[in-house]
Parts: C-alpha cells; sequence; structure tokens
C-alpha cells in the first residue's frame, strides 16, 4: 500500500509550517473561486434582467405589430421619419412606452445597441433589435442584419430581438414581424 | 421466497415484531437484512429533495409541474415519516439504546433522530399554525443533514483509523485507497464522480440553446461548485502526494506528480473557470467551455480501463506503428491515382493531391460520405480495388488494438490470481485480504460472485498441491507405490525433525505431553537430537 513508513525516526509534528502554505493557499483558492463565482453570478443576473427586459420589449412589440395596419407605421413610431433612430428616441424618451427600461449591466451603459461589441464597452447589456432579410436562394427562411438607424418601420417588417449579455454574447429573445 | 433473514425469523419462533423490524431493517451487523438496501433508497430520496428543491426555484420549470412537486413532497413526507416512526418504535432493540431505561425517549434526543424530526415535523405543524410557504421550503434543505446519519460511522471510521497519523497522512488517506482510508475515501470518491458527470452534463445542456436560456443561473452555480469542489481536490492532492513513495520530496515529489497525465487533466479541468472569469471582458473565450469536457476525462482516475488500453497500446506500439506506416502509404497511393484519374474530369474537386487525400481516407474507411466520387471508369475501377484492400489494411490496428486490450485484461486477471494464490498460502483469506481482492476485481470488472469462485478454484488447486499422498483404497491395490509412499513419508519426517529449533521439539515431545508413546518413538528414532 502506498504509504510512508516512517518507523525508527521520531514522530512527525500533526500540522508543520508547510502544511500551513497549502491550507493557506487552499483557502485563497476556495475564497477566488467563490468571488468570482459571485462576480459571475451577478453577471448572470444581470444577463437575465437584460433577458426580462428584451421579452418585455419583444412583447410589446408584437403587441403593437398585431394592434396595426401593415401599411402604417405604429404609434410610438409615427412622426415624419418613420425611421428606426427616431422610434427609438421616442420609445426610451420620458412619458415613452420603455422609458422605464435601464442597461442592468450598468446604467451609463446603451439601452439600444447596434451590435453587441467587446470593443464598445457600453453596448455590454443592451438590447439589439436585427432586420430580417430573406436567405437566398429560396428566401424560406431570414438572415438578419443590425437595424441601421435610417430603416424606415413604415410597414410590416421582420425583425429580431436579441440581448448583449455576460461576455458580450448575444443571445437571441424572439422573431417577430413590427 | 424465503431470505436469509426470514429462516433466521423462522429459527425464533418467540422473536417479536419489533424485533423482527429492526432485524430486518436496521441492524447493521446484519450481512443477511435489508438495512443496506432501505439506506441507498433514503440516500437517493434525500438528493431527489434537494433537486426538487433546486428545481422548485426555477419558475420555467416548476410552473407548469406544480402538482408533480405537490405529489413528490406528499410521499417523501410520508416515507420519511415511516422510517422515522419505525426506528422510534425499534428504538429498544438498538444497542445504542435498549441500555436505557426509557430507549424511545434516548432516541428521540438523539443527534440523528433530531435531524429526522426537523425534516418532517414543520410540515405537519404547519397543518396547525401559520406558517409561511418560504421558511416551509427552507427547512426541507434540512433533509440534507439526514445524510449525516450514513457519513458520520465513516468519520468516525476514518478517525479511529487515523489516530497518531499526520494531517498530511490523513489528507492522502482521505484523497488515495490506502489501508486506513475506509468508507470515507469511498464516500469522498463517489461524492468527486457525481460531480464530474453533474458539471459534464451541465457542459453539454449548456450547448442547447433554449435549455442554456432556462437554466443560465443553474448552470453558473454548477460551474463554480465544481470548480470550488475540483480547485480543492487538485491543491489537496498536491499538498498530500509526498506521502505516496513514488513522488517523495517536497518540491521535487510535487512537480513530479504535477506534470502526470492524470494531474493536467485536473488542472484543465478548472483552468477555463479562471480565465474565463477573469478576462472575459478582454477576449472571446466562450471556445474554453468546451475544455471544461475535459472533466469527463478526470474518471479515468476511478477506472482501470484507460490504464489497461495505455498499456495495450504501449505494448503493440511497433505493430500498430507499423500497420499506420502501410495505412499511410495506401491513402497516399490511392489520393495520388485519384488525382491522377479524375483531376481532369472532376478539376473542382480532386484540385490536387492534398485534396484528393480527404477522399482516399473517407473511401478507404468505408465512411463513403459521397461528397467526392470518381466518375471516370479508370478512377472507379481503381476506387474499388483500393476500397477492398482499405477495407483489410485499416481494420488491422482495431484488430491488433482489440486483441492486445483482452490480453492485458487477461494478464491483469492472472495477476490478481497470483495475488490470491499468495493470500492462499496460509490456507485461509482473511477479511482484510477478501476486501482487497474484491477491490482489485472491481477495478477489473469482476463480480463479487467470480471473486468467490476464484477463491474456491484456488482452494481446489491448493488442496490438489498439498495432495501428495495417496488415497488409502489406492495404496491397497499398489503395494509397490505404497512401499515408496511410505519412504517418501519418513523422509520427508527426517526433514520436519532436522529443520526444527532442536531444543524446543525435544521439550515438546518429552516433557509437553502433547506427543503420544508412538509418535515420541518415531521422534527419538529419526531426530538428530532425540536420538542424543
Amino acid at each position: 500500500m502506498q504509504q510512508q513508513e516512517n518507523a525508527g525516526t521520531a514522530a512527525p509534528a500533526y500540522f508543520s509550517a508547510g502544511d500551513m502554505i497549502f491550507v493557506v493557499a487552499a483557502i485563497i483558492v476556495a475564497v477566488l473561486v467563490a468571488r468570482l463565482g459571485y462576480v459571475t453570478y451577478q453577471d448572470g443576473y444581470a444577463t437575465e434582467m437584460v433577458k426580462a427586459n428584451g421579452e418585455n420589449f419583444a412583447k410589446w412589440l408584437t403587441e403593437q405589430g398585431a394592434s396595426r395596419d401593415s401599411d402604417k407605421s405604429f404609434a410610438p413610431c409615427t412622426g415624419a421619419e418613420a425611421t428606426w433612430a427616431s422610434c427609438r428616441e421616442a420609445l426610451v424618451a420620458q412619458g415613452g412606452p420603455m422609458s422605464q427600461l435601464k442597461n442592468e449591466f450598468d446604467k451609463a451603459n446603451q439601452v439600444f445597441a447596434y451590435t453587441c461589441d467587446r470593443h464598445q464597452a457600453n453596448t455590454h447589456g443592451a438590447i439589439l433589435l436585427e432586420l430580417g432579410t430573406p436567405k437566398p436562394p429560396d428566401g424560406a427562411s431570414l438572415q438578419y442584419a443590425p437595424i441601421e438607424d435610417t430603416t424606415e418601420l413604415s410597414k410590416a417588417t421582420p425583425v429580431r430581438v436579441s440581448i448583449c449579455g455576460r461576455g458580450f454574447s448575444v443571445i437571441n429573445i424572439a422573431e417577430l414581424t413590427l | 421466497m424465503s431470505t436469509p433473514i426470514t429462516q433466521e425469523i423462522a429459527a425464533k419462533p418467540k422473536m417479536t415484531v419489533r424485533r423482527f423490524v429492526y432485524a430486518w431493517l436496521f441492524d447493521q451487523n446484519n450481512p443477511n437484512n435489508y438495512q443496506k438496501q432501505l439506506d441507498s433508497w433514503i440516500i437517493w430520496l434525500i438528493l431527489a429533495n434537494v433537486l426538487s428543491i433546486v428545481v422548485e426555484h426555477i419558475p420555467k420549470l416548476y410552473e407548469p409541474n406544480v402538482a408533480f412537486f405537490s405529489w413528490f413532497e406528499q410521499i417523501s413526507l410520508w416515507i420519511f415519516t415511516v422510517e422515522y416512526l419505525l426506528r422510534l418504535y425499534a428504538a429498544p432493540e438498538d444497542p445504542d439504546f435498549s441500555g436505557s431505561r426509557l430507549p424511545r425517549l434516548n432516541f428521540i434526543r438523539s443527534p440523528y433522530a433530531l435531524i429526522d424530526a426537523a425534516a418532517i415535523l414543520p410540515f405537519y405543524l404547519a397543518q396547525f399554525t401559520p406558517l409561511d410557504l418560504r421558511v416551509l421550503r427552507a427547512l426541507r434543505i434540512l433533509r440534507l443533514l439526514k445524510l449525516f446519519r450514513f457519513v458520520m460511522p465513516a468519520v468516525q471510521e476514518f478517525r479511529a483509523a487515523n489516530k497518531g497519523r499526520t494531517f498530511r497522512q490523513q489528507v492522502y488517506a482521505l484523497l488515495n485507497p490506502t489501508e486506513t482510508s475506509g468508507k470515507l475515501q469511498e464516500i469522498i470518491d463517489t461524492f468527486i464522480v457525481w460531480w464530474v458527470f453533474i458539471s459534464v452534463m451541465a457542459v453539454i445542456l449548456e450547448s442547447v440553446a433554449p435549455i442554456h436560456y432556462v437554466l443560465n443561473l443553474q448552470f453558473i452555480v454548477v460551474d463554480a461548485v465544481a470548480v470550488f469542489i475540483f480547485s480543492m481536490e487538485y491543491i489537496f492532492r498536491l499538498y498530500s502526494i509526498p506521502e505516496n513513495p513514488k513522488f517523495q520530496g517536497a518540491i521535487a515529489g510535487r512537480f513530479s506528480y504535477a506534470r502526470s497525465p492524470i494531474v493536467v487533466i485536473d488542472l484543465l479541468a478548472i483552468v477555463p473557470f479562471f480565465l474565463e472569469s477573469l478576462l472575459h471582458h478582454l477576449f472571446d473565450l466562450r471556445f474554453l467551455r468546451v475544455f471544461r469536457l475535459m472533466r469527463l476525462l478526470k474518471l479515468t482516475r476511478y477506472t482501470t480501463s484507460t490504464g489497461t488500453l495505455l498499456k495495450a497500446l504501449k505494448r503493440e506500439w511497433p505493430v500498430i506503428a507499423a500497420s499506420t506506416f502501410i495505412m499511410l502509404l495506401l491513402v497516399i497511393l490511392t489520393a495520388s491515382l485519384g488525382y491522377l484519374f479524375e483531376h481532369e474530369a472532376q478539376p473542382d474537386k480532386f484540385e490536387n493531391i492534398p485534396q484528393a487525400i480527404y477522399w482516399a481516407v473517407i473511401t478507404l474507411a468505408s465512411v463513403g460520405y459521397g461528397d467526392i466520387s470518381p466518375v471516370t471508369p479508370v478512377g472507379r475501377l481503381m476506387t474499388i480495388i483500393m476500397a477492398l484492400v482499405g477495407i483489410g489494411i485499416f481494420a488491422v490496428p482495431a484488430a491488433i488494438l482489440s486483441t492486445a486490450f483482452n490480453d492485458q485484461l487477461h494478464k491483469d486477471r492472472e495477476a490478481m490470481h497470483a495475488e490470491l494464490m499468495r493470500y492462499m498460502h496460509d490456507g485461509v483469506i482473511d477479511d482484510d485480504e477478501y476486501q482487497k481482492l474484491l477491490r482489485e476485481a472491481d477495478q477489473l470488472h469482476i463480480t463479487k460472485d467470480e471473486v468467490d469462485l476464484l477463491i474456491e478454484q484456488a482452494k481446489r488447486e491448493r488442496a490438489e498441491a498439498t495432495a501428495h499422498l495417496l488415497p488409502i483404497a489406492a495404496i491397497k491395490e499398489m503395494p509397490e507405490v505404497a512401499f515408496e509412499q511410505f519412504r517418501m513419508a519418513i523422509s520427508n519426517l527426517r526433514q520436519i525433525a532436522a529443520a526444527g529449533d532442536q531444543e524446543k521439539l525435544k521439550q515438546l515431545f518429552e516433557t509437553s505431553g502433547r506427543a503420544t508413546d508412538d509418535e515420541r518413538a518415531i521422534w527419538r528414532q529419526i531426530s538428530p537430537s532425540g536420538r542424543n
């Protein structure tokens, strides 16, 4: 059996200074794992909050899309310019339908972003809206690309709501028609 | 069906129902009862309860299945209550309580019974007093403490076996099977193995987007807990390894151990968590998550299968290398011929020889995706020939490996048989030796019944080896053989008499009173000291 025999020598101390080094190392690693785990959990929790915001936004868009005529812009986006940029401003403006939305990772970050980009830290935790276009060659399915500020929302448009989650990973929430 | 325990009851008609319940379900010293099975079921139920508590905190899983969870809770409560009442009822038969005047009261006041009561009482109290549902749910976690009943005896056994040993020796015994490890080490092994499975399952399920979407937070918690457990295991294995004679030396021993493949795997199992947690803002490290599947390789520590395969590979390496070389030649030849015959007809698919190698391997290995196929008559003829040759050549390494693996397993089993014969040297196999054999057998995938058969076989072999005297009936028939047998016996007696301590033998024969007159006379006749 794998066991050190100490016969014929003085009995070793139950706990030595060398043992202490490893015990301290174990405690440090335990604390580090706990701390990193907690931070990761917080990020995960924030991601869940952003997901909930994204789901609410998608639900609201779906309701709005269903209750309007297919050839007209829906209520918050009507105006001289029915573009996504103006619509977005109207949504988050004071008194707007999405005015209560905030970025759950950092209040200073964007609420809506063009793309999820780790080189633009303020996109972390943002909601993304992507425009769907028929995928060639048959057009049976859609391919999505970030919606441009100048994109007009004056008629029924397929879109996808996503969020920029933990580690700048894109999480798809819903696909719908505006 | 008549079981040993029912036979025992039948043999004692005056046995009370209470005694029967205790002997049947709770007596740990009775190997024929159902105590181990009951313990095992209770442990599973406790773990299922913990899982249920976790799942109840996930609304998307809990809300559609409220009825199931309620039903499961009722059943669990009922089983734990019956268990508690049976233990209370049988307490006067339990040696731990039977000595006192009020054994049942003593049972109720015992720590394990208090935990058992705490796991069920709040739910009965809630029927009479208004208790917050959340408090009730929180109290259900107390059921986890019921595991103490099964773990504490192992802890006590470990402490007794390791009394007087250093902290490092104890840590080593906890993490590695040694003579003083006992049941506690098995529990720790099982715990780690389960966490390997849980974390690997989590990694696999994380890749399923709808599941990850719902269980994101739970996956984070599982990963953090798994890394915590594996990190502690890694550090304490590294810490205690100088207790292993192969890795002696505080620095050199540990460094050598840290470089061994299984320990590198242990490290790779935890590193992705730290890298991803610390650097996820800077780099896209999601690919590291796949490396968490390396945790599955941690299981190689707990099975000899990988070791057997590696030994087989090492032993047959020259033959495998030779057949691999032939395979390589065949692949290049096929790819070159494919390029030669098909390039002009299909320049996009057989653009060059490296591209044709893909087609050659897929064809020779009998995979045949069909994305690239020959179209010219000569190319097709060549493919038919090469594919037929490929079937034989590609099968060679697999056959070699399979045979070598089988041989290695056979050798390991023979080594165990040799060990068994060594244990049988004194004619008996004691309990320690039997347990060691069972442990070895477990690693070699041999069942307990097979071990018992091997022991019987070893006993027979030993009996045959020592039974050099002919039976009396045979001696009667063959006087010549009997004569030689007699001479051989006298010769053996002379050897025995000459080999022993003469003074001690003389004392035993002359004064101890244990030898008969005839035996003493024979000894005097043949022994050097007896003649003096």
